[in-house]
């Protein structure tokens, strides 16, 4: 008997349809998970079913729940959510009062379903349910970590005892081996408690190792709906192919590029934060970020750091390309030092280029195309301008994207073409090192394997080298050499991508290796 | 957004539409005075005072038999002149160093930010007070007052703008191209913050209009022969209960070109408030 019910389900923006003729049911106990890119109806499809639509949106088509027809009144209908629908969200402080006490937050949630004097009991038996501690119902929102306000969000959607368990992208801001505790604390209490649930999420692994059925959505459209092994054993649209592919994700090995030449080396690196100012008091201990780190990168040779958010590696990322300052250490490219003291020279600065996360913050919107990613030319004086432009041209050729294309402004990319571009803005001065700020994790899931290979072949092309900063081991070990596992600002662990799958040595590496999907 | 597009969505706004207009009107009113009014300032007449609202002075007259319409012209002119080019000193120092202070940070910050408090400690009308006591009351030391005090304003905003800006990714990628500070300042920062600028100095006109009236009514700004709305409300003020039309009138136009430039600037704030423009997309969705 199915619990929901959607029969021709169409969301409309004005003209512009966002979801197109959905059906698909969730039977009593079932799990679905739906997957599709940003943008493909998916969170819509979810708020329709709670009937949380936006403003603006039109609805056609049926949705059944519990085999009646969702109520038209506003309050029958929210009677209907609060009893049976529980909604997890992606970004868990957003959803959370920054001001009110964990307790007091699941406990409104608590009262709105049970009399007063169970309330305290509730919240203990809660907090206790989704992995927490007693303690933690005293703190704030802000007091907790990422995995943990994702925890109270479970508890507060568990409060009324649903019976269908919305969630919408929960881990995406997660780490991995937060995500995977998530995923297992969300296994566990669909079995205990018997909910039905929805999950959505652009991250096929993540979907197939928790759901039953997997609908894919694309533009608005389901195209596939199959149980979660045939979907990964037999897709059947072209679109699946793809997702599914870019699950396994199957990058073209390189030959071993890299020489035995050192290009690169990091010397007894320590970066502190003083937490506090002046005249504050108690002061707090200095945030020892980086601490004590020394590495080799060899030419050509492509290196990853890995590591759980936090752990120090965008610091160090940062510091290696010249944006800031170590306290302590010194670092060598080729013949040259910089550090603490020496600011890195302008023609050493030509050598060294980051790319950076977010492909849609790393370009002025102000700012046509071309000009942004030809200012690293600055750093090259001898260059004429009519070789500039030749430059400019033949380095976005490179990157695979056409030279008509750069009198545009950057909100008309997609979020591929801009990381194509940002890599092309790293690779214009000819740089010996490429530091690489988690390239690919902003980008939708068809789109990583193409941008990986594109490194792969510019590597093998040009011969650069590669700092890779990660916190995803299977997407690390298409690209790279050696990993190096960091935890609390130091490096615990550096081997080949071999040795670290085959022969994990640190507990951290191993956390890590179990955390995959 | 294209310039014309702007200018489309901004007018679909309706107290932009208003603001817009009436300010149109003023300002066109006040040019017109540099080449024609009416009858001439300069000549007085006094057979003709204290005339009431007619065909032939369409304002009436004033205690010296001026033609008011005329007057009003040539004050709303002295009023904009003033505002504008203290608008336009605020805007010349203020920005730059708001933008410096953001992007240099450290010890040129702090003079930027204790300085700015220092100038907020005074008011245009202290200021002013000052100025005129050292260099005589003129009209030109009243655009200096309110553009000193406009300084800050400007900082103020340009250096919280630009700090919103200055963590985004592009303004890293930009220092690893070998871009100064100096040069980010002014090549990434400020192209990003000119509608915040906009709106401020559309506010500040408005602030500045009334500062000038409130110099001119105590004596320190505008001095005859030439006039101001202030001026005008000056040398009314004896009269007020025997020919109540002559403050009446430049009152009336000073709050009338008031309250057009504000809502002129909560349309423009409204057209470009990025949250606001993200509501737009929404809506262009639908």
């Amino acid at each position: 008997m199915p619990l929901v019910e959607i029969k021709n389900l169409k969301i409309n923006f004005g003209k512009k349809t966002a979801v197109n003729n959905i059906s698909f049911n969730i039977e009593q106990g079932g799990r679905f998970g739906l997957i599709g890119e940003s943008g493909s109806g998916k969170s819509l499809t979810a708020l329709a079913i709670s009937s949380l639509l936006p403003n603006g949106a039109t609805k056609s088509g049926e949705i059944f729940f519990n085999e009646k027809p969702l109520p038209k009144n506003k309050k029958a209908m929210a009677r209907l959510r609060g009893n049976n629908i529980g909604m997890v969200f992606q970004e868990p402080m957003s959803a959370l009062n920054p001001l009110m006490k964990i307790n007091r937050q699941i406990g409104e949630a608590i009262g709105l379903h049970f009399p007063k004097k169970h309330i305290k009991g509730r919240i203990n038996s809660l907090i206790n349910e989704v992995g927490l501690e007693i303690k933690h119902g005293q703190r704030f929102p802000h007091q907790l970590s990422g995995g943990q306000r994702q925890r109270v969000m479970i508890a507060i959607a568990l409060a009324g005892e649903p019976k269908l368990l919305i969630c919408d992208e929960p881990t995406s801001s997660l780490d991995l081996i937060t995500q995977r505790k998530i995923l297992n604390l969300l296994d566990e209490l669909c079995k205990h408690h018997d909910m039905t649930l929805l999950f959505i999420s652009h991250d096929l692994k993540a979907v197939a190792s928790l759901c039953h059925t997997v609908g894919v959505l694309k533009n608005g459209k389901l195209i596939e709906i199959a149980n979660s092994h045939e979907i990964f054993e037999n897709p059947k649209q072209d679109y699946t192919k793809i997702l599914v592919n870019a699950a396994k994700a199957k990058v073209p090995p390189l030959s071993e590029l890299s020489t035995q030449a050192p290009l690169f080396k990091a010397k007894v690196i320590t970066k502190i934060y003083k937490q506090s100012g002046l005249f504050s008091f108690p002061k707090h201990p200095p945030l020892i970020a980086v601490n004590d780190v020394s590495f080799e990168i060899k030419t050509a040779q492509a290196v990853a750091l890995v590591g759980p958010s936090g752990c120090g590696k965008s610091t160090l990322a940062r510091m290696v390309v010249g944006l800031s300052k170590p306290n302590r250490g010194y670092f060598t490219l080729k013949e040259d030092t910089y550090g603490t003291q020496k600011h890195l020279h302008r023609s050493l600065q030509r050598e060294l280029s980051l790319v950076f996360q977010d492909p849609f913050d790393s370009f002025n919107p102000r700012h046509k195309i071309g000009v942004s990613v030809s200012e690293p030319l600055r750093l090259l004086h001898s260059l004429t301008p009519d070789k500039k432009i030749s430059r400019l041209h033949e380095t976005i050729k490179s990157v695979g994207l056409s030279i008509d294309m750069l009198d545009r402004y950057p909100h008309e990319f997609s979020g591929g073409q801009r990381q194509r571009l940002a890599i092309a803005r790293a690779l214009i001065t000819k740089p010996a090192l490429v530091v690489l700020d988690e390239p690919v994790s902003a980008l939708d899931l068809s789109i990583r394997a193409e941008i990986l290979e594109l490194l792969n072949n510019l590597r093998s092309k040009l011969g650069l080298s590669y700092l890779l900063i990660s916190h995803d081991l299977d997407m690390v070990r298409m690209v790279v050499d050696k990993i190096m596992v960091m935890q609390n600002g130091r490096i615990v662990e550096a081997n080949t991508p071999d040795e670290i799958f085959e022969n994990p040595q640190h507990q951290l590496t191993k956390n890590l290796l179990a955390a995959r999907l | 957004m294209s310039n014309q597009r702007f200018f489309k969505k901004a007018y679909s706004h309706l107290s932009f539409r208003i603001g817009f207009i009436g300010s149109l009107i003023f300002a066109l009113l006040a040019l017109i005075s540099i080449f024609w009014t009416p009858y001439d300032i300069t000549q007085l007449d006094i057979a003709n005072r204290f005339l009431p609202l007619s065909s032939q002075y369409l304002l009436g007259t004033d205690f010296f038999g001026r033609d008011m319409l005329s007057m009003l012209m040539s004050g709303a002119l002295t009023s904009f002149i003033v505002a504008f080019i203290a608008v336009g000193i605020g805007l010349s120092i203020g920005v730059p160093l708001g933008l410096l202070a953001a992007s240099y940070g450290g010890i040129l910050e702090w003079l930027v930010l204790k300085g700015n408090d220092f100038l907020f400690a005074f008011p245009a009308i202290i200021s002013a007070i000052i100025i005129t006591t050292v260099f005589g009351p003129s009209a030109i030391n009243a655009i200096i007052a309110i553009g000193i005090f406009n300084i800050p304003v400007f900082a103020r905003v340009a250096r919280g703008g630009a700090l919103s800006i200055i963590s985004h990714d592009y303004i890293s990628a930009a220092r690893l191209s070998g871009r100064s500070s100096f040069n980010i300042a002014f090549k990434h920062l400020l192209p990003n913050i000119t509608s915040l600028l906009i709106v401020q100095a559309s506010v500040q006109l408005s602030l500045g209009i009334l500062a000038e009236a409130g110099l001119s009514y105590i004596g320190l700004g505008t001095q005859p022969p030439a006039t101001s709305l202030g001026l005008m409300l000056k040398e009314a003020q004896s009269l007020f209960l025997l020919y109540p039309m002559l403050a009446i009138l430049p009152g009336i136009t000073i709050i009338a070109i008031v309250i057009f430039l504000n809502l002129l600037g909560d349309g423009l704030r409204d057209t470009l408030d990025p949250k606001l423009a993200r509501q737009e997309t929404l809506d262009a969705a639908s």
